[in-house]
């Protein structure tokens, strides 16, 4: 019986990861983070579709951007540093909103972590 | 000898689990990064009473999204793997967001991202070991 082979899933695994990785430490990378308000009865055809951005773009649509922040870095071979901010954010979702960007600077550092440690642990 | 085929066929047996596990753990490693690509979490409230219905249906255990009668979402976030993220958050007829199960949905992305990382580490430690014990067997 031959099954999978190791060595070849891990130098494919290894590939992509790469090939995910690379465009976050181009020189100049951003984050984005979009808190919606959806029609209540309308969330979950909402949370299925897989573009909200365009959903919310078209007239009438049941859900609106009500937060909107992008972080902009400067990344070298020592990692990224933040060199910019933009962000419209209403004021009663600023507290939710906020949260999750700090979340997802948080989220994506753990992750650089990681997969830098993936990748000595295989290399 | 006989402790000498003992010994013969538990080597055997060893090597052939740790091809087996090898074997398993390759076709886990070839679909994780598409796996762990993109992170979806939703917040549900169920009626009071109808709990067991929605979570014990059989014909449901697999689906990704709950449904059924007195199920309502109430909060969603998607994160990509490069850490976009978009949140969604039901507002009520007067356009105010309901936030209420805000801290719980909160604390269940937390735990997604952190579960994201260690799984990546996990996977990869256990194809480090599992490239060295068939180095080994070999």
């Amino acid at each position: 019986m031959r099954g999978k082979n190791l060595p070849q899933a891990v130098t494919k695994l290894v590939q992509q990861l790469q090939a995910r990785v690379q465009p976050l430490f181009a020189d100049v990378t951003s984050l984005e983070v979009s808190t919606y308000g959806v029609d209540a009865p309308q969330l979950a055809s909402v949370a299925a579709s897989k573009d909200v951005t365009t959903l919310a773009a078209a007239a009438d649509a049941p859900v609106q951007r009500r937060g909107y922040t992008r972080v902009t870095f400067h990344c070298d071979l020592h990692g990224c540093t933040e060199v910019g901010r933009e962000e419209i954010i209403e004021a009663p979702v600023r507290p939710i909103h906020n949260v999750t960007v700090e979340q997802a600077l948080v989220g994506r550092e753990t992750l650089f972590v990681a997969i830098r440690e993936t990748f000595s642990g295989l290399i | 000898m006989p402790d000498s085929n003992v010994s013969t066929e538990k080597q055997k047996d060893l090597k052939a689990s740790v091809q087996k596990f090898a074997s398993d753990l390759a076709e886990k490693v070839e679909s994780f990064v598409t796996d762990i690509s993109e992170l979806e979490v939703r917040t549900y409230t169920i009626t009071e009473g109808k709990f067991a219905a929605v979570l014990d249906d059989p014909k449901k255990k697999n689906d990704k999204v709950l449904s059924g009668e007195g199920v309502q979402l109430r909060a969603y976030t998607r994160i990509a793997f490069d850490s976009d993220t978009i949140v969604c958050l039901p507002v009520n007829e007067s356009g105010q967001i309901d936030g209420a199960v805000w801290d719980m949905h909160q604390a269940a992305v937390n735990q997604a991202l952190q579960n994201r990382a260690a799984m990546l580490r996990a996977i990869g430690d256990a194809a480090a070991s599992a490239l060295d014990a068939l180095k080994k067997s070999r």
